[in-house]
């Protein structure tokens, strides 16, 4: 099996798992206690470059006519969490998800009504549970068909947030005032 | 200009995780700016006409698969 693989991919992929080998002796972060453990337990599919690279060749970011260079993405370490902060690091970054991208037609820079929302419910973008993210690119896209101005509030009033004790994903759920056009935003975070 | 940061460098939203999410339960429309309140009635008024009960059978046969686990992106301000 071994000879089959094309000499370039061996090269390819040799680098990053021996700095993964390094990082994964690395002491665990401390201080997250008070996130959820399935949250603290996920890993990144992206700690090797070539993985990020060959999935970025066919996956849009940026939105067409912004420049490339407002954010790089990285690999992530073998130690580092969705949940940690920015201890340490010389840069600011942030987390998302491939979904956000692949899935619900995110791209960077983030709109008004999206950074609003988070905001609004103070989390992070990945604290945010995809299913949220969904339904708020429906509202968007409802809202703008209909020529009105998505605003953060509006979809509150339609949306519930329940923040559980230990910190996990922020879900919304349909507030139960407005079960009919709760549905609507399923129906559409489809498409 | 800064697409994440404020004139002051502050992040326009959270970049990491907080410990304090915001509830909202049953909002009221007095809560409400004026403007939201329109395009809140707007939307009401548009998704009273539509026929839900179709849409959602639509809705539950191409329901998308969203998989969160393990795909998480590190994204760097440059």
């Amino acid at each position: 099996m071994v000879g089959r693989i094309p000499m370039e991919t061996v090269t390819e992929v040799r680098e990053d798992p021996l700095e993964e080998l390094a990082e994964s002796n690395w002491p665990a972060k401390g201080g997250y206690r008070w996130v959820a453990t399935d949250v603290r337990n996920q890993l990144s599919l992206f700690r090797w470059s070539h993985l990020l690279n060959s999935w970025l060749n066919c996956t849009p970011v940026i939105t067409k006519g912004v420049s490339g260079g407002i954010v790089s993405l990285e690999r992530v370490s073998a130690i580092d969490r969705i949940c940690h902060g920015q201890e340490g690091a010389t840069e600011k970054f942030f987390y998302m998800y491939m979904c956000h991208f692949s899935q619900l037609h995110v791209q960077l820079p983030l709109d008004d009504f999206t950074m609003g929302m988070l905001c609004a419910l103070n989390v992070a973008p990945t604290q945010l549970h995809p299913k949220c993210w969904a339904y708020m690119q429906a509202f968007r896209v409802l809202c703008q068909s209909l020529y009105l101005q998505p605003s953060p509030y509006a979809f509150l009033y339609f949306y519930d947030t329940r923040p559980r004790q230990l910190t996990t994903w922020l879900c919304s759920d349909k507030s139960s005032q407005h079960q009919q056009i709760g549905r609507v935003f399923s129906i559409l975070q489809a498409f | 200009m800064s697409h994440f940061l404020n004139a002051d460098g502050s992040t326009k939203f959270p970049f990491s995780w907080t410990g304090t999410p915001s509830r909202y339960k049953d909002m009221g429309t007095d809560e409400l700016s004026a403007v939201d309140k329109e395009v809140v009635e707007i939307l009401m008024k548009f998704t009273d006409k539509l026929p839900t009960m179709g849409l959602v059978r639509v809705y539950n046969s191409m329901h998308p698969i969203i998989d969160i686990e393990g795909i998480y992106l590190l994204l760097k301000l440059c």
